[in-house]
């Protein structure tokens, strides 16, 4: 998700800070291009006037340095003019003796130079006339040079402005992308919570209505793969329903010839072995009939199979009554809670029955020899309950979300359930629009499940 | 008593009717529905043990075949197709009662002599839990084949119990069975009886069970829920 803001982010700002920044630069040369012709035809116009200045006075020359050649360079940055009139060879005429030299063509045209002087960077021009009398040629040379404050203020007036354009633009470019990053993923990030929101085995189609068109072809790939997997899926639930099934014939007979051969065998031995025998035999047929259960479960889910009217109080009794047995074995006090009230739902007989059943057969299995189990049925605001508490371990809470996955055990030391139970009651309570909470008792004593059922029209 | 078999798996049928020889039937087997209609026609039977899944003509067509002739000999379906709508299916079609694969043999003998004797084609009159028996003519108890020494008191909540087999019966119901309108009885005196009856029971596959909140009920120890 960051990944992709930080790639646009990338290809799209990097390219354009450096573009950015070479116009920057390119507009930097220009300005300082600017600011020095500025600067230097200054400088020429004052050197020309004081080159205009020499003349001969008294067989000699001399210079003076009109006001109006320095005024040019009153500034408001202050700028330090210095400036010498000399003659060749040597002879100075006015100004500083020690400004640095210059050489400038012969042809008259200006010699510009940067020189420094006194702790100053200046920009300097010399110039060089010629001057004639009685058949002499006297070359003087004037040199004025300036310190550059007003240039660089020049160049500061010339490329600031420029450079402020050029940094919102970038400033605007990211905010725009940021913005538009954060809207335009929005769908996305809906779909994630939707995705994220889902039951595990919730293969429903996503919903594509909200996403970008070019979006919608993922979002349909991925449903044409849901609906792929849901095939998978129920072919191989049936399979499972399917090879319990083919199970059943052939355990069937197995524990008829057991039965038979029990009426034969002679030595006690035998008889020992046989009743074994026997023991596995309806193991394997109760783990059958458990696989069956699952995947009637399962199957009857998202269906719509036409609901009956089933008394919740009988069940309970009809599943105390089954499970009698088993308690009795395991010195278990099995009851039916005194408050216990009639209630009807409208609901499949079957997974009804399955899911208490389960529900209870785990309670016993897990209870410790003279504890008690306790069913209730009865009415919780709008929806029905049953609810089965016991005297057991519990289930401690790193346990419970595996606890209705297949084949889970919260206690592994017990070696008679196959850890279907719970799957059992977890899909049938589904495919019945209920809900199973498993939560340990008030009063510490054990484990109470309870399942709450809509009531259903009547 | 004589039962009439219809399985197609040979293995199956063979081995049904040496089991249930052996729990003194007489058994006939036949693998496919016309030969069963057939054998009706010609003969007696006390039940019919009928697969569902048969080789053309299917159980249920057998049995609506028997139906339509006005014949209403007891009819067990046994199958191994155990969902709730085949059950339902099967009862509305005229069968008496259903069986699942695989069962117990138990069961199945204990659903046979309950047929039989609900529909009275048999003079036995033994109600029947695991190896207590009871003679509705005698009222005498049988436990492992021996006679059961009962009080008169401790004899009528047996009973109750026996002739409500597999279902829970109440203290309140065993006091109106056991005492006389009006007597100074309390609940405790039922307990004290089925207290007594489990200790004579004690050597014996039948057992009394509490269920607390609804009462107690007589079981084979044997049977699988």
């Amino acid at each position: 998700m960051k990944q992709l803001r930080v790639r646009l982010l990338l290809w799209v700002l990097v390219p354009m800070t450096v573009v950015l920044a070479l116009m920057a630069g390119l507009s930097l040369e220009n300005a300082r291009n600017t600011a020095l012709l500025v600067q230097d035809r200054g400088l020429l116009a004052s050197a020309e006037v004081m080159a205009g200045q020499v003349r001969w006075q008294e067989e000699r020359l001399s210079a003076e340095t009109p006001p109006a050649a320095l005024q040019m360079f009153a500034s408001r940055e202050r700028d330090r003019v210095y400036f010498r009139v000399r003659a060749t060879p040597g002879e100075l005429l006015a100004g500083w003796p020690d400004l640095p030299d210059g050489v400038a063509p012969d042809n008259g045209a200006p010699l510009y130079s940067n020189v420094q002087y006194r702790g100053n960077d200046l920009r300097m021009v010399t110039l060089m006339r010629r001057v004639y009398r009685d058949g002499r040629t006297i070359t003087v040379s004037v040199s004025v040079a300036e310190s550059r404050n007003a240039f660089h203020h020049l160049i500061d007036t010339l490329w600031r402005p420029i450079l402020l354009q050029e940094s919102v633009l970038l400033a605007l470019a990211l905010a725009l992308m940021i913005v538009g990053l954060t809207l335009e993923l929005r769908p996305l990030l809906l779909l994630r919570r939707d995705l994220q929101a889902r039951a595990a085995d919730d293969l429903m189609p996503l919903e594509t209505v909200q996403l970008q068109r070019e979006l919608q072809p993922i979002v349909e790939t991925i449903n044409q793969y849901a609906t792929r997997l849901t095939a998978q899926v129920n072919i191989q639930k049936r399979f499972v329903a399917d090879a319990a099934h083919q199970l059943r014939t052939p355990v069937a007979l197995m524990s008829t010839q057991l039965d038979y051969a029990a009426h034969l065998a002679v030595g006690s031995e035998l008889k020992e072995t046989l009743r074994a025998v026997r023991a596995c035999a309806r193991r394997l047929k109760d783990l059958i009939n458990q696989l069956l259960s699952l995947s009637h479960a399962e199957a009857a889910r998202g269906t719509n199979l036409p609901r009956q009217n089933v008394s919740l109080l009988e069940l309970a009794q009809q599943v105390l009554v089954d499970l009698s047995l088993l308690a009795d074995d395991k010195g278990i006090d099995l009851g039916l809670s005194s408050t216990s009230a009639d209630v009807s739902v409208m609901s499949y007989p079957t997974l009804i029955h399955a899911l208490l059943f389960n529900l209870v057969d785990n309670a016993v299995r897990y209870t410790p020899r003279g504890g008690n189990v306790t069913v209730h049925a009865g009415l919780a605001g709008t929806s029905a309950i049953l609810q089965v508490d016991d005297t057991g371990p519990g289930i401690p809470d790193a346990l419970k979300p595996h606890v209705f996955e297949r084949f889970s055990r919260g206690n592994v030391s017990d070696n008679n359930g196959f850890g279907l139970g719970l799957a059992i009651v977890s899909e049938a309570a589904k495919a019945c629009g209920g809900v199973v909470e498993l939560s340990s008792r008030s009063d510490g004593a054990g484990l109470s499940a309870v399942v709450r059922l809509p009531i259903g029209q009547t | 008593m004589k039962l009439l078999l219809v399985e197609d798996n040979l293995e199956f049928a063979l081995w049904l009717s040496k089991a249930l020889q052996a729990e003194r039937f007489t058994v006939e087997c036949v693998h496919d529905g016309s030969t069963a209609i057939h054998r009706i026609e010609q003969s007696q039977y006390d039940l019919l043990l009928l697969d569902l899944r048969l080789p053309g003509m299917d159980g249920r067509n057998v049995l609506r075949s028997i139906r339509r002739r006005r014949n209403d000999m007891p009819v067990l379906v046994v199958t191994a197709n155990a969902s709730v709508d085949v059950k339902v299916d099967c009862l509305d079609h005229g069968a008496d009662d259903y069986v699942g694969k695989p069962f117990e043999l138990r069961e199945l003998v204990a659903r046979i002599k309950a047929l039989i004797r609900r529909h009275g084609r048999s003079s036995q009159s033994l109600v029947q839990c695991a190896d207590l028996q009871f003679d509705l003519d005698t009222h005498q108890f049988r436990a492992a084949g021996l006679p059961l020494e009962l009080t008169l008191r401790e004899h009528d909540v047996l009973e109750t119990l026996m002739l409500r087999q597999g279902k829970t019966v109440t203290k309140a119901q065993l006091m109106v069975k056991v005492f006389d309108l009006g007597s100074e009885a309390s609940e405790n005196a039922i307990e004290t009886y089925v207290h007594r009856l489990r200790r004579k029971l004690a050597g014996s596959q039948a057992r009394i069970l509490t269920l607390r909140g609804l009462g107690y009920l007589l079981r084979d120890a044997d049977a699988t829920t």
